[in-house]
């Protein structure tokens, strides 16, 4: 067995073999060791002896009597007892078909991204449990030390048992809410990786995948639910750009300048594909609206058209954000006036530097440049990202010297 | 009438705590709980487990708000609780001042509240 | 599991009221409170609650080499502040997330939700 080969196995049914040992054994941290230990067996032994008949079915059953030595070895007696009875339902036959295995990984998503957990912690779950990814990998992923990340996988797991967090699919009436938790989630696994620009380009990239990989199994998972299709359409629409984004010198490049030739047209068509199927729900909801619009710039679509989803996407989701996206939207379909106006009522939006890049490009658009530089300015102080500092001190000195001077004191 | 004994300790302290200690001090809550048990001023009482498993819910405009977390980060965290029946709020002090955390913490006694018409 | 539910919320809006401007918002609060009780003995028949006075009625003590040392007020000077508690036994804390947010406190302050350390 080829080592891609088992890593292909091992990515398909790691999640898989987690959720049922942590359903059964109503413990992540335990069902994720005994899992872990299947799979250094599985490393140990096919290669040797020939892949199983049945890989995902020998994994669960192998997980079953590692939960065992390991329960025998460290649990209190009334608690060992408990758990051991817990896990006969788990089928002994490592030749089963893997369909006859009830599959929890559904369960596994929501308790992952359970709102009582940390966001971060939320994150980190979902790419460890659900991804199946290393710990490392995630650690190199997110800038920070492996016994960091470790840490904190530790404690989100032990938060999860502590407070009772159950493992389930939540019932109907916060079904929707819990829903979008879990898009949330996968969509910031994603920003991580398009939006970040320090780190490895090929982590982020990795990243990226990972994301579009894990709302994939979610659209498997939810198959009538349009929002995860409408993630999965955005999040293809946006990685389709990912090369043309930035330019060969690091410079962040505005999508009206990119390089179309650069766009992945088989990303495009996918991610058109799934918004079709999203769209066929008629249920629409705020990713669905935001792939409508990457599908819109993707086909060219001109801006007038593109500021109308921007209205239906306000009406759905009123956040400032998606307000200012809005307005900008409006402004570039040729409105800049109004587009300024609505950027000016916005309300809290004070700290978030894109409101004040957005309206110094408006200003800029209607000739204000002593105005325009001061949002640049002010944009500038509130950003830490490299590249995009950049292009904001580009633009601050393309407006001339014309502003320059009210940097001055005033006396 | 009943009293709420609200403890409240460094719950760092507590957690890198060797087990021998914790058992000493449980065996000094123990025992603080016998002493009030005989005098009948023991109603009810808790240990809460440490805030990073606490959980904060709100609701605005209909919206349900969950975070992970205590309602108030302090040093000194809510870690649990007696109810005492006593005579008078000076006599709810007398035994609050018993509880093991008045000696490293503090306790804070408040009157349970009882509807005029009740 | 055990949770105990602690409720927060901003007590300074109730202390200027006159007493029957008092009585009123608190009859007024009172058919919601009662629809949480019922659902709240409905998941756990044997749930305790408490609703403490006013946390500027609370007193600290502290034990000071060997001496009782009290001080006026509450323990934390947070802007809302402790006025009651329930400890209940429920299945998980979905249902605790549930039963907090049905809590007419929820809606102007807190519910801090709390697992009980069984020993």
């Amino acid at each position: 067995m080829t080592a891609p080969a088992l890593e292909a196995i091992f990515r398909e049914e790691w999640p898989r073999a987690v959720a049922i040992l942590a359903r059964v054994l109503g413990d992540l941290a335990l069902a994720e060791d005994a899992v872990q230990d299947a799979f250094a067996k599985a490393l140990e032994r096919w290669p040797r002896d020939g892949t199983p008949r049945s890989p995902g079915a020998w994994i669960v059953t192998t997980a079953r009597n590692r939960a065992i030595d390991r329960i025998r070895r460290e649990r209190t007696f009334a608690r060992k007892a408990e758990l051991l009875a817990r896990l006969e339902v788990i089928s002994t036959d490592e030749d089963a078909d893997v369909s006859t295995i009830p599959d929890d990984r559904l369960a596994l998503v929501f308790t992952c991204c359970h709102p009582a957990l940390a966001v971060d912690a939320r994150i980190a779950l979902t790419l460890r449990e659900v991804g199946g990814l290393a710990t490392n990998g995630i650690a190199r992923a997110f800038l920070v030390a492996e016994p960091t990340m470790a840490q904190r996988l530790v404690r989100a797991k032990r938060r999860l048992r502590e407070t009772g967090i159950p493992f389930r699919i939540p019932p109907d009436e916060v079904l929707p809410e819990r829903v979008a938790d879990v898009l949330r989630v996968l969509y910031l696994v994603f920003n991580e990786g398009y939006a970040a620009t320090t780190g490895d380009e090929l982590v982020r990239r990795d990243l990226c995948a990972e994301a579009i990989r894990l709302a994939k199994l979610l659209c498997v998972l939810l198959p009538d639910e349009p929002e995860a299709l409408g993630l999965l359409a955005l999040l293809l629409l946006q990685d389709s750009r990912r090369d043309a984004r930035i330019a060969p010198d690091g410079e962040l490049v505005l999508l009206a300048d990119q390089d179309r030739s650069l766009w992945d047209r088989d990303e495009i068509g996918e991610g058109l594909h799934v918004l079709r199927r999203a769209e066929s729900f008629r249920r629409p909801g705020p990713y669905q609206l935001q792939a409508a619009i990457a599908a819109g710039h993707a086909e060219g679509t001109d801006l007038a058209t593109i500021a109308a989803v921007y209205d239906a996407l306000v009406a759905v989701d009123p956040s400032p954000v998606a307000r200012l996206n809005r307005a900008v939207a409006i402004a570039l379909a040729g409105d800049a006036e109004t587009g300024l106006a609505l950027v000016d009522e916005l309300e809290g939006l004070d700290g978030y530097p894109y409101r004040h890049a957005a309206r110094a490009d408006l200003l800029r658009r209607l000739g204000r440049a002593e105005e325009a530089a001061e949002s640049y300015r002010t944009a500038l102080a509130l950003t830490d990202n490299a590249p995009e500092r950049r292009f904001l001190e580009r633009r601050l000195a393309e407006l001339g010297r014309s502003g320059e001077h009210r940097e001055q004191p005033s006396g | 009438m009943e009293y709420l004994a609200l403890i409240h300790a460094d719950e760092g302290e507590w957690e890198r705590m060797p087990q021998v200690e914790r058992d000493a001090w449980y065996e000094q809550y123990a025992e603080f709980a016998r002493a009030a048990g005989a005098a009948g001023v023991l109603v009810d009482g808790a240990e809460l487990a440490a805030t990073t498993s606490a959980t904060t819910v709100r609701v605005r405009d209909d919206e349900r708000l969950v975070s992970d977390g205590p309602y108030a980060e302090v040093k000194e965290a809510l870690g649990g609780y007696f109810v005492l029946n006593c005579a008078s709020f000076d006599d709810a002090l007398d035994w609050a001042a018993r509880i093991p955390a008045a000696a490293h913490g503090a306790v804070e006694v408040r009157p349970v509240h009882v509807d005029a018409e009740a | 599991m055990r949770y105990a539910l602690l409720v927060y919320g901003d007590q300074s809006a109730w202390a200027g009221l006159e007493g029957a401007e008092a009585t009123r918002r608190r009859a007024e609060s009172m058919p919601r409170w009662l629809t949480l009780f019922e659902e709240m003995a409905k998941a756990d028949p044997g749930v305790a609650g408490r609703e403490l006075v006013a946390a500027s009625e609370a007193k600290v003590v502290r034990v000071v080499d060997g001496e009782r040392v009290v001080t006026d007020g509450p323990f934390a000077e947070t802007k809302e502040q402790l006025g009651g508690l329930f400890v209940t036994t429920l299945p998980d804390l979905d249902e605790a997330i549930r039963i907090a947010a049905l809590v007419p406190t929820a809606e102007t302050g807190s519910l801090e939700i709390r697992p009980v350390v069984e020993r």
